[in-house]
């Protein structure tokens, strides 16, 4: 006993946050120890000492027995002794070999919250917090059943993150799982703060720069991908799940698509489809056909054009670098500043940017709706990854445009399209839906078919794939 | 191993990329040329847009310029425009390319060459014929380029009454290298030109002094210009060939009370048969004006005015050709090609004396069908008041 609170202190350098308390039941000396920032001192006060004070019988199991705490675990060694006070444990040194950790934890995290960053106008408005107990039990909630399966891992040599790995047992391929439980057994590292750690760790970084995971922080779309064979990792403290394996067609998706008419959801995956390829073209294209495929304007429009570009004094890919650069550095310092200082970035972009530019003859005019309608199409993506990599490609398509002219759009589309399709993480391919075709998940790509047509979940993520066996629908 | 072929795509990328790079504010758009001939040299007006900011109205510039250039051959003649104008000439947005009266009687093949070898050339701008030298200096209302103003005009004009077609380069070599037909161009002619034309000032007035004005098609045969077509064989002409999207019949129905029918779909083929050529022409009407004490809701009277138009169109038909053969020999339709095509026998008999004697002689049998399919939102024809 005393070796372990010698050498308690020694480690800790005598934390004065840590609190050993002696008493005493029946001449039979025992230490309660805890340490008082991760505790609460309320449930050490009502539940330990009191129940404490009422025993009077000194053996282990009398105590045990006639503690009021719910929530204990018996210790045996000094590791355990450690991790579970570091976890806001207070631990009862009872004699030699002998310890009870008991559940005393101060609640630090706050409570359940509307998302900020998912904006759902129909959906539940609930999202994770930073206490993965509290996100396990959102999950589970909505997945009243055994088959919710939960793998626990502790991951970081000093932080000792709780990561739990989520799957419903009876949908998710068997070879995922295996392999996701691998990597992360694997992982050996000073620290994990977040899920993206996680997934930077298991996987080849850079080998695509679009991600292949998705970051959820509502519940309700953690429970979905669980349901399509998916699995999720939670971490503790971080209130983003991390959703694997994805393909390129679930950032099409977005929440209300499910409880829409599949018509009227067909008509926006269009409109999302149309924003992909407009975001990542326009200025590409844009350049080459205004320096080198004139011949393809229609002669009113490149007169129109012509006239707008007739006092700058930059080359085309020149004005295009700056005004993309300038609206990254816009979202850039619109991401970081505090939302009360917003307006003034506002002001400073529409009017130096857009209005001055112009006027001052560094810009054309058309230069700014094509910029406008580049970036604004990006930002009809949900997660900032994704966002963050059509950037890169339409960069590459900027230079090819301005270096080869619509030959250097289509070589850098071929180049795009070879290194996505080569792509696969955990056994999905990246451009899953359309290459390979799958016909299950075709149904919700571009085109979404009725709920009660889609009945097959993608293979490749699911040995059981059947999912639905509606009836027939109601008719009079 | 890796980085070598990053080193070569790099290099790669730098030698051979921006070879054909024109920014927008460094060339010239050349929209328009007129080539007209004078003492074996090549005079060359070009047209090349002015482009303007929308937002500097305090002083107006004229739309486009107009650079001359002269030489012995055409490419001589582009170059030196060069000279004076400060920026690269670029070719490819050439829409109309005007060649002077003067050449076409001469011999048209000259220009032939420059436009179909030049690769940044494209062959689809429309060659027309012009009556006047200095056409395109003229300052136009509305479209402001007097280039795409006469396009716009050929276009309506030809969907709208018929009486010109366009006749882009590609199509007039194709006619040119056909030894079975003959070249036909539209062509154009300035109306009071006069010293304020080519002027901005031109566009100010309501009434303005001069403007172009579309003319007839040109006949050629061979390489050299024949004459050109009144407006009714226009007509024939674009009916036979199937060049009609919209036009009209007008028809006397009684002494000087008239009928207009508006043709909605036409068709017509030529067969040639036994060493005759037939050709039928089915046509689709609407009464578009009526004059005539006509009762139009009458199944039986519909009936009889198709018959009375069907044989109206034909004589008239059958008189136009006629006329072009007489005045011209020459074999604008394709007939020759139709025979070639269809009556090979026919073709080796006929072919060695074509112009001299056969196309002259040839019997030409016209079956024309009008049908009246719509007779417009008043029934009866305009009946003396009882």
């Amino acid at each position: 006993m005393n070796y372990i609170i010698n050498r308690l202190k020694k480690e800790t350098n005598n934390n004065e946050n840590i609190i050993i308390r002696k008493k005493s039941i029946l001449f039979k000396k025992i230490y309660i120890i805890y340490n008082e920032t991760i505790t609460s001192s309320d449930s050490i006060s009502n539940y330990i000492i009191r129940s404490l004070n009422n025993i009077y019988i000194p053996t282990y199991n009398h105590i045990l027995d006639r503690i009021s705490n719910f929530k204990y675990k018996e210790l045996t060694t000094y590791e355990d002794i450690s991790y579970y006070l570091n976890s806001g444990f207070t631990i009862i040194l009872f004699n030699n070999n002998k310890y009870i950790a008991l559940e005393t934890r101060k609640n630090l995290s706050r409570g359940i919250t509307t998302p900020t960053t998912e904006n759902a106008p129909r959906g539940a408005l609930d999202s994770f917090t930073e206490n993965i107990e509290n996100n396990i039990g959102l999950i589970k909630r909505r997945i009243k059943s055994n088959n919710l399966w939960i793998k626990n891992y502790q991951l970081g040599k000093y932080t000792k993150t709780s990561v739990s790995l989520l799957y419903i047992n009876s949908i998710a391929k068997k070879e995922i799982i295996d392999t996701v439980d691998k990597l992360l057994n694997k992982i050996n590292i000073d620290g994990i703060i977040a899920t993206g750690t996680i997934r930077n760790l298991i996987e080849k970084e850079n080998k695509n720069n679009f991600p292949n995971t998705m970051s959820a922080e509502k519940p309700y779309t953690a429970v979905k991908y669980l349901l399509q064979g998916n699995v999720v990792i939670l971490a503790d403290n971080d209130p983003f799940a991390l959703i694997m394996p994805t393909n390129i067609n679930d950032y099409f998706i977005s929440e209300e698509d499910d409880f829409n008419k599949s018509i009227n959801v067909t008509l926006t995956r269009i409109i999302r489809y149309l924003t992909f390829f407009i975001t990542l073209l326009t200025p590409g294209v844009y350049i080459a056909l205004t320096t080198y495929n004139q011949e393809i304007i229609p002669t009113e429009l490149l007169i129109s054009i012509a006239a707008q570009r007739e006092n700058v004094p930059f080359s085309t890919f020149v004005e295009a670098l700056l005004m993309m650069i300038s609206f990254d550095i816009l979202r850039e310092s619109d991401l970081k500043i505090p939302s009360f200082a917003s307006s003034a970035i506002s002001i400073v972009g529409a009017l130096i940017l857009g209005e001055a530019a112009v006027s001052a003859g560094i810009v054309s005019p058309i230069m700014i709706i094509v910029i406008a309608i580049t970036s604004v199409s990006s930002l009809t993506f949900v997660e900032p990854e994704f966002i963050n990599a059509l950037r890169l490609y339409r960069l590459l398509f900027m230079i090819g445009g301005a270096l080869f002219g619509m030959h250097g759009i289509l070589l850098v589309f071929i180049y795009m399209i070879i290194k996505l399709s080569s792509y696969d993480f955990l056994g999905v391919p990246y451009l899953t839906p359309f290459s390979p075709p799958i016909t299950a998940n075709l149904k919700d790509s571009i085109y979404k078919a009725p709920t009660r047509k889609i009945d097959r979940r993608n293979p490749q993520l699911s040995n059981n794939i059947i999912k639905n066996k509606t009836g027939g629908p109601y008719e009079e | 191993m890796k980085s070598k072929t990053l080193l070569l795509i790099v290099i790669i990328l730098l030698l051979t990329g921006c070879y054909d790079h024109k920014e927008l504010n460094k060339i010239a758009i050349l929209t328009a040329t007129e080539i007209n001939k004078n003492n074996d040299e090549f005079i060359i007006n070009a047209e090349v847009v002015n482009p303007q900011s929308p937002d500097k109205t305090t002083y107006i510039q004229a739309p486009f310029i107009i650079y001359t250039g002269k030489g012995k051959t055409i490419s001589e003649a582009y170059r030196q425009i060069k000279l004076s104008s400060s920026r690269y000439l670029y070719p490819d947005h050439l829409s109309i390319l005007i060649i002077n009266e003067k050449i076409a009687k001469e011999d048209i093949t000259e220009i032939f060459d420059f436009y179909l070898r030049n690769p940044s050339v494209r062959t689809e701008f429309n060659v027309l014929i012009g009556k006047n030298e200095d056409i395109l200096s003229l300052t136009t209302p509305i479209d402001k380029l007097s280039s795409s103003s006469i396009l716009e005009s050929i276009k309506t004009n030809n969907q709208y009454q018929g009486i010109t077609n366009l006749v882009t380069l590609d199509d007039m070599s194709i006619m040119y290298l056909n030894p079975h037909k003959e070249i036909i161009l539209p062509s154009i002619k300035i109306e009071n030109d006069n010293k304020d034309s080519d002027n901005i000032k031109n566009t100010e007035d309501t009434k303005i002094d001069s403007t172009y004005k579309l003319s007839n098609l040109a006949v050629f045969k061979g390489n050299k210009l024949q004459g050109y077509l009144t407006d009714d064989e226009s007509i024939t002409y674009n009916l036979i060939t199937n060049n009609v999207k919209n036009s009209i019949i007008t028809y006397e129905c009684d002494k000087n009370k008239y009928l207009t029918a508006e043709i909605i779909t036409s068709s017509s083929k030529i067969k040639p048969k036994n060493n005759e050529i037939n050709i039928d022409i089915n046509i689709s009407t609407v009464i578009n004006e009526s004059n005539c004490n006509i009762e139009l809701n009458n199944a039986k009277t519909i009936k009889q005015l198709e018959k009375e138009l069907s044989s109206y169109l034909k004589e008239k038909t059958e008189k136009n050709i006629n006329n072009i053969r007489k005045k011209y020999n020459s074999d604008i339709f394709g007939f020759l090609d139709e025979i070639y095509k269809h009556d090979y026998k026919t073709y080796q008999k006929v072919k060695n004396n074509w112009y001299n004697q056969e196309f002259k002689n040839i019997k030409i049998n016209i079956n024309s069908q009008i049908n009246i399919i719509g007779k417009g939102n008043i029934m009866e024809g305009n009946n003396e008041k009882n």
